[in-house]
């Protein structure tokens, strides 16, 4: 049988002088056939593949100088390469088509969502569980300490304290070094830091018209510091962001801003879940206390009521819409009941606390 | 079987400039990397640059010869591991200062040592990169001079500085002519002739033209900067010369880029492996060379050189290849 052979070029490492010479193609070894009398063997074992497409194949072999060999006969190529010593697995992959690189592609895709989805929250969460709680106290604190230097922080010393009070005679058992901050605002809200600090909204105390509500609002603040929400919702975004620049190292402009948003969607969802927690957390801290868990239900009402004022829509929004956890709320009241006693004590201060607040209306 | 004009020397032709990727094969270089990546947390990086140029390299043809890029991972990683090193040390003299509280006139140390590592990583790369690209066989090199590029860099910064940025045009100019000028292709030299006047009028004309007709004229100002960059280098082998010229129009760009970024967003990223193709060979068939140079007679003259410490410092501060 013929063996295959095919003109090429030949480039010998000195100059760019172009050799034509031809090639034949022998089981472990090259022909080359040139101007010189005898004709040149080369090992297949000895050469190196600098380029393959479907229209060029381009060898090298020789060292100092190394010479390179290029074929541009498409059938050649097609049966030299299958002789050519096999290639690494790399080689053999990449050049397997594109159908087994949508395949690998696809199961790259999956494999990143999953992680991105599920391991990661898991190892984030976990990560949180081996740092300590000064962690926490640090972070709160420096946050507290910008909030207090900005512009609109007018805080209400006289109410606070009396919060203050109130908090201590409600959960006096506590881990932590809460401190209820009364911050003068028309906003109806109230959120607590890492370290302990609770800041309540005075718009969100002039709103609250019983005693229960108030001792939901401080049960649902405590059980974020609680649970230490803050810190595994920022472990969760930065385990996010390292996966993604990890997996996209070459990523431009456009995508960047694509990854970047949906991290931020990604992030929403966490709050979410955290707020669930927290609302089902609080549940469990006033049934301790025996308190009439209503007052929190009352006060996701008040929280609708003001929402009704600016549409959010539900995929951006950080809480969970206020009729969904009035929902579950009502649903855990019912499946789990308990009795609930008096709180003179606490009736008294949530007296103090309401005169005490300026201009109110009744 | 050159024609031969009146002086003896060749006659001007126009020389072939192509690129012959495919995105499909290029698609398969990008996921193989991007699996090996994954699976050895990133420490394929360099491997996977390697595979990267040498595919993109060998599918640009010249004259209808390809081009090789035969630098290898390994080298790579070294010089990775050596960049890794010498950035670290920068920022632990930082830390250092920072949280030992010393004295803060001491962060002038890694501070110089930022802004002399810039031009020491460019120098680097360039040395690496040229002599580990070579056309038939014949290497390109870099015979620029490391103090003469940081002394460059440092009357450049000053002045720019002092001129609150105006003179950042001369600056960029003067190491642009300074680092093409020195690579040499065989026995050929490149040269590079920019003028920081022409450069800031450019530049000028178009960021106001641009904000004047609320960012359409942009397209056309990156035309005119791609021809900037091709127009002025040239090649010189003796007395013989090639000549680069721009051929492309703001609207080229505007429907080059409009498609690009259509494509990205529909496919949510997975096209840029065909965007990557894409752009290769919009620019390789945007450029007219002609000249007479006889490309059948460069002579092998540079030297292999594979340290490759200064491409990685490059890449670590994310410094592009080409200033």
């Amino acid at each position: 049988m013929q063996n295959l052979q095919t003109e090429a070029r030949l480039y010998n490492g000195v100059s760019s002088r172009v050799f034509i010479v031809n090639v034949i193609l022998f089981d472990d070894h090259l022909l080359l056939e040139t101007d010189e009398e005898i004709p040149l063997k080369i090992l297949l074992n000895n050469i190196q593949i600098v380029h393959h497409d479907k229209n060029l194949l381009s060898l090298g072999y020789g060292i100092s100088p190394r010479k390179i060999i290029e074929i541009r006969n498409a059938e050649f190529i097609k049966i030299c390469f299958k002789y050519l010593p096999s290639k690494s697995f790399y080689h053999r992959i990449v050049n397997a088509g594109i159908k087994t690189h949508a395949a690998i592609a696809a199961v790259l895709i999956s494999f990143l969502l999953l992680c991105y989805f599920f391991l990661l929250p898991f190892v984030a969460e976990h990560a949180v569980s081996i740092m300590p709680h000064s962690f926490d106290q640090k972070l709160g604190k420096e946050v507290f300490d910008q909030m207090k230097d900005g512009k609109h922080f007018n805080i209400d010393s006289n109410v606070s304290v009396l919060l203050n009070n109130y908090l201590q005679t409600l959960y006096p058992q506590q881990q932590w070094n809460f401190e209820v901050v009364v911050v003068k605002s028309n906003q109806v809200n109230a959120f607590a830091l890492p370290d302990g600090h609770i800041i309540i909204y005075s718009k969100m105390l002039e709103e609250i018209k019983d005693n229960r509500q108030l001792a939901g609002l401080l049960a649902h603040e405590i059980s974020h510091v609680e649970h230490r929400h803050s810190m595994r919702l920022l472990c969760k975004n930065i385990a996010g962001y390292l996966l993604i620049s990890a997996a996209f190292s070459d990523v431009n402009g456009i995508m960047a801003v694509v990854l970047d948003n949906a991290n931020k969607l990604q992030q929403l969802s966490f709050s979410r879940n955290y707020e669930k927690e927290a609302d089902l957390s609080a549940f469990n801290l006033l049934k301790k206390q025996q308190f009439d868990p209503n007052g929190l239900t009352q006060l996701f009402e008040i929280l609708k009521k003001e929402e009704g004022k600016i549409k959010v829509p539900e995929f951006i929004r950080t809480h969970p819409i206020t009729t969904e956890r009035i929902k579950y709320l009502k649903e855990k009241i019912k499946s789990d009941p308990y009795s609930y006693s008096s709180h003179a004590e606490l009736d008294v201060l949530f007296g103090l606390i309401k005169e005490s607040l300026p201009g109110e209306e009744d | 079987m050159e024609l031969l004009s009146n002086d003896g020397s060749p006659a001007p032709r126009v020389y072939s400039f192509v690129h012959k990727g495919s995105g499909s094969s290029y698609f398969g270089i990008v996921i193989v990397n991007m699996l090996l990546s994954i699976v050895t947390l990133g420490l394929y990086y360099p491997w996977a640059k390697a595979r990267k140029l040498q595919y993109l390299y060998g599918a640009t043809e010249f004259n209808d010869s390809r081009f090789e890029f035969h630098g290898t991972g390994a080298e790579m990683f070294k010089g990775f591991i050596k960049a890794i090193l010498l950035i670290a040390v920068l920022y632990a003299m930082v830390f250092t200062i920072v949280l030992m509280r010393l004295s803060p006139l001491l962060l002038i140390i890694p501070v110089l040592g930022f802004m002399a590592i810039i031009p020491l990583a460019i120098h680097g790369s360039y040395k690496y990169r040229m002599s580990r690209t070579s056309w038939r066989g014949i290497r390109f090199g870099y015979r620029g001079n490391r103090g003469e590029l940081f002394g460059l860099s440092i009357k450049g910064l000053l002045l720019t500085i002092v001129t609150l940025g105006i003179y950042g045009s001369w600056f960029t100019m003067s190491l642009r002519n300074y680092v093409l000028g020195n690579i040499r292709f065989g026995n050929a030299e490149f040269k590079y002739k920019g003028n920081g006047g022409e450069f800031f009028v450019l530049n000028l004309k178009g960021y106001l033209l641009t904000l004047f007709t609320l960012g359409i004229y942009m397209f056309w100002w990156q035309k005119d900067l791609f021809a900037y960059y091709v127009n002025n280098l040239s090649l010189q082998r003796g007395n013989e010369n090639i000549k680069l010229k721009c051929t492309a129009t703001g609207g080229d760009f505007f429907a080059f880029t409009i498609v690009n970024l259509l494509l990205v967003i529909f496919t949510l990223g997975i096209a840029l492996p065909w965007v990557m193709i894409r752009t290769l060979k919009f620019i390789c068939s945007k450029i007219e060379v002609t000249g007479n140079v006889n490309f059948e007679a460069l002579t092998q003259t540079e030297a292999a050189y594979t340290d490759a410490t200064g491409e990685d410092v490059s890449d670590m501060l994310d410094l592009g290849f080409v200033i």
